[in-house]
C-alpha cells in the first residue's frame, strides 16, 4: 500500500496521469476478493499440488540445496509462462486471468488485481514440478518470489533498462504485455524471465513514439470487483448457451479468445480510445478511500483466522468483506442502489462490531467498539444526505 | 536383461510412439492421446526395470491416459472432423481439461472414475468402430475392451493368454488394440 502511495506521489509530482482513483480502489478491491477467497480454498482442502507430490513423485530433491532452489525457481518460472499463455489463449482461462487487464491504467495497484477464480486450473500447469519431486515447501516459496517479482513491473514511472529488458521481465517490456495495441496483444508472457518469451516466439519490444494504451479490447466499464471477476464468464456462458450441440458449447469454453479463427484481429485505433470514468465526485473518492483502509485490518484478520475451527464464520466474514467491496465499488459508479445497499451495510456492521461479544475472534476493546460504531453512524449519516448520479463517461474505443 | 513386465511396456510405447509420431501433423488428437500413453508406458519400462524413480511418474500418467487420454482417443475416433480432433491447440486443451478433472476427481478420492471413464471411452470407440463397418477398427476397440476388462479382473484369461500376468497381458492387449487402430487408418488413408 505504501508503495502504491509513493508512486501515485511521484507521478503527481511528474505530471503523470497513471493514477485513476477509482480505478485504483477497484484493483486494490480485486486484491482483496482474490485474498479473501483463497480462504474458501483452504477449507475446501484443495492443496493439490502437496497431494500430487505425497502420491506421484518421482524423487525428494533436497529443499535445503541452492541449486534444487534455482532449479525450482526456473522450472517455476517456465511452468508460469505456459500457465500465462495459456491464460491469454483459452477462453476458460482467459475468463479468470482477464481481472488482471481489466484496468486502463498501469501501475503498482493494477498488480494487484488480481483474479479470484484462477485457482480453478492454474495448479495444473505445475504438477510436472510435484512429479519430478519439488517437495512443497520449496515450491510455495519459489511461487512466492515469482509473485513478488511481477510486483515491481507494474508501473509506468520506470522506463527501458537496457539488457536487463532482453533478459528478464521489466516494466517496459511488461507494459507491452498489458496493452490493447496491435503489436502488444498475446506478448511477453514471462514471470521472471522473458527468456521464455524470446525462446517461444512471444517477445515485443516497447515502442518508442506508440503510446500504449491499457486495458482490454472490450472494456470492462465497471468498478463492481465481483462483476470484473465474472463477466467473461458470463460472456462464454452466453455464448455456450447459443451454441448448438454439446460439442460446440463445450468447444467455446476451449477456443481462443474471439474463437477458432485464422484471420487477423481487428486493427485498434489508439487515438480515439477514451478511458472509463464516471465522474466520481471528490468527497465519494475519499468515503471509498476511507471504507477499504478499513477494510485491509479485516482481511489481515481473516488470513490469520484458524478458518477450519470455525468454517462458517470464516465464510461469513468472507462474504461480508466481498459486500463492501461491491457496495463501494457500486457507489464508485454512482449507482443509486448501491446508497441504500451501503447504508444497509454500515448500520449493519456498526450494531454487530458493538453487540457481538467478540468480532470474528477478536476481543476489541470498548473505545474501539465506540469509535466504530460512531464512524459507522457517520458514514451513515453523510451517505444519506449525498445525490448519487450516475454519468459514466468513456467506453474505450469511441469509433 | 528385460524382464517380461518391461518387456510388455516397452511393445506398448514403440507402438504407441509410432502411431503418435505418424498422425502429429493429420489427426493431432490421436496423436497426442497415443503420446500419453507413449510416455507412462516409458516411464512404465523404467519402473519394470527396477529403476524406483520411475515409479511415481509412471503412475501418473497412468492416470493421465486413463483420465485423459482415453476420452481423446475416442473424441478422434467418435468425431474426426471436430475441432478438437482436427486442430492441435484444440486437442491440447481438450486433454489439459480433462487431465484437471481428472486429477481433482482422483485426489478427492473417488477413484473409480479412472476405470470409468476408459469404459465409457471404449464403449464409444467400438459403436464408432462398428459404424465404420471396418474389420481392423473393431478388432482394434476389442482388443481395448479385452485390455480393461483384463485390468479390472486383475487375471488374464488362461485360455488367451495363458503365460502372461494381468499387467503384461494388458499391455500387449492395449499395444494391438492401437496397432489395429493405426492399422485400419491406414488403409482407410491409402484407399
Amino acid at each position: 500500500m505504501l508503495t502504491v502511495l509513493i508512486e501515485a506521489g511521484l507521478a503527481r509530482r511528474r505530471g503523470l496521469a497513471v493514477y485513476d482513483i477509482p480505478d485504483a480502489l477497484t484493483s486494490l478491491h480485486h486484491g482483496v476478493i482474490s485474498e479473501v477467497t483463497g480462504v474458501l480454498w483452504k477449507l475446501a482442502g484443495l492443496g493439490t499440488y502437496a497431494l500430487v507430490y505425497a502420491n506421484f513423485h518421482a524423487t525428494e530433491l533436497p529443499a535445503d540445496s541452492w541449486l534444487i532452489f534455482v532449479f525450482a525457481l526456473l522450472a517455476y518460472d517456465f511452468c508460469y509462462y505456459w500457465q500465462h499463455r495459456m491464460g491469454h489463449e483459452m477462453n476458460v482461462l482467459w475468463a479468470a486471468h482477464v481481472v488482471h487487464h481489466s484496468s486502463e491504467y498501469y501501475n503498482l495497484a493494477t498488480a494487484l488485481r488480481q483474479t479470484s477464480t484462477g485457482r480453478f486450473f492454474g495448479w495444473v500447469f505445475y504438477l510436472p514440478m510435484a512429479v519430478i519431486g519439488v517437495p512443497p515447501t520449496l515450491f510455495f516459496t519459489v511461487a512466492v518470489i515469482d509473485l513478488l517479482y511481477q510486483y515491481w513491473v507494474h508501473t509506468e514511472l520506470i522506463g527501458r533498462l537496457g539488457w536487463l529488458d532482453r533478459v528478464f521481465v521489466t516494466p517496459s517490456n511488461h507494459r507491452v504485455h498489458h496493452g490493447q495495441n496491435d503489436y502488444c496483444i498475446d506478448k511477453n508472457y514471462g514471470g521472471i524471465l522473458i527468456l521464455w518469451d524470446r525462446l517461444f516466439g512471444t517477445f515485443a519490444d516497447e515502442r518508442e513514439g506508440e503510446k500504449i494504451i491499457y486495458g482490454i479490447r472490450k472494456p470492462l466499464q465497471s468498478f463492481n470487483p465481483v462483476w470484473g471477476n465474472l463477466h467473461y464468464y458470463n460472456d462464454l456462458w452466453r455464448e455456450s448457451v447459443q451454441a448448438v450441440g454439446w460439442r460446440a458449447k463445450l468447444g467455446v469454453w476451449l477456443a481462443p479468445p474471439g474463437g477458432w479463427t485464422d484471420a487477423p484481429l481487428a486493427h485498434f485505433d489508439t487515438a480515439t480510445f477514451v478511458n472509463y470514468d464516471c465522474k466520481t465526485s471528490s468527497a465519494m473518492r475519499w468515503y471509498a478511500a476511507i471504507q477499504y483502509t478499513l477494510v485491509v485490518p479485516c482481511v489481515v484478520q481473516i488470513l490469520a483466522m484458524d478458518v477450519k475451527a470455525a468454517p462458517l464464520l470464516a465464510v461469513l466474514y468472507v462474504l461480508l468483506i466481498i459486500a463492501t467491496t461491491v457496495c463501494v465499488g457500486l457507489l464508485l459508479e454512482g449507482r443509486q442502489i448501491a446508497q441504500r445497499f451501503e447504508m444497509l451495510r454500515l448500520l449493519l456492521i456498526g450494531i454487530a462490531f458493538v453487540t457481538m461479544p467478540d468480532w470474528f475472534g477478536f476481543d476489541a476493546s470498548v473505545i474501539l467498539r465506540v469509535a466504530l460504531a460512531m464512524f459507522s453512524l457517520a458514514s451513515l449519516v453523510w451517505l444519506a444526505q449525498q445525490r448519487i448520479e450516475r454519468s459514466p463517461v468513456g467506453a474505450g474505443n469511441t469509433l | 536383461m528385460i524382464n517380461a513386465d518391461a518387456l510388455s511396456d516397452l511393445i506398448l510405447a514403440l507402438v504407441c510412439s509410432t502411431l503418435a509420431a505418424t498422425y502429429w501433423r493429420t489427426r493431432p488428437a490421436l496423436a497426442q492421446s497415443s503420446g500419453v500413453f507413449a510416455i507412462a508406458a516409458s516411464f512404465g519400462v523404467l519402473r519394470f526395470s527396477a529403476i524406483e524413480i520411475a515409479l511415481g511418474p509412471h503412475r501418473f500418467f497412468s492416470l493421465v491416459a486413463a483420465s485423459a487420454a482415453f476420452p481423446l482417443l475416442a473424441i478422434a475416433l467418435c468425431w474426426p472432423d471436430d475441432e478438437t480432433a482436427k486442430r492441435d491447440k484444440a486437442a491440447a486443451r481438450m486433454l489439459f481439461l480433462l487431465v484437471a478433472i481428472g486429477i481433482a476427481i482422483h485426489l478427492s478420492g473417488f477413484a473409480l472414475w479412472r476405470q470409468i471413464l476408459p469404459v465409457v471411452s471404449v464403449l464409444m470407440m467400438v459403436i464408432a468402430a462398428s459404424r465404420s463397418k471396418q474389420a481392423a477398427s473393431i478388432f482394434g476397440a476389442l482388443f481395448f475392451v479385452a485390455g480393461l476388462l483384463v485390468a479390472a479382473l486383475g487375471q488374464a484369461p488362461e485360455f488367451v493368454l495363458g503365460p502372461f500376468s494381468a499387467t503384461q497381458a494388458m499391455h500387449y492387449l492395449m499395444a494391438a488394440g492401437f496397432g489395429m487402430l493405426g492399422w485400419s487408418l491406414y488403409s482407410r488413408t491409402s484407399h
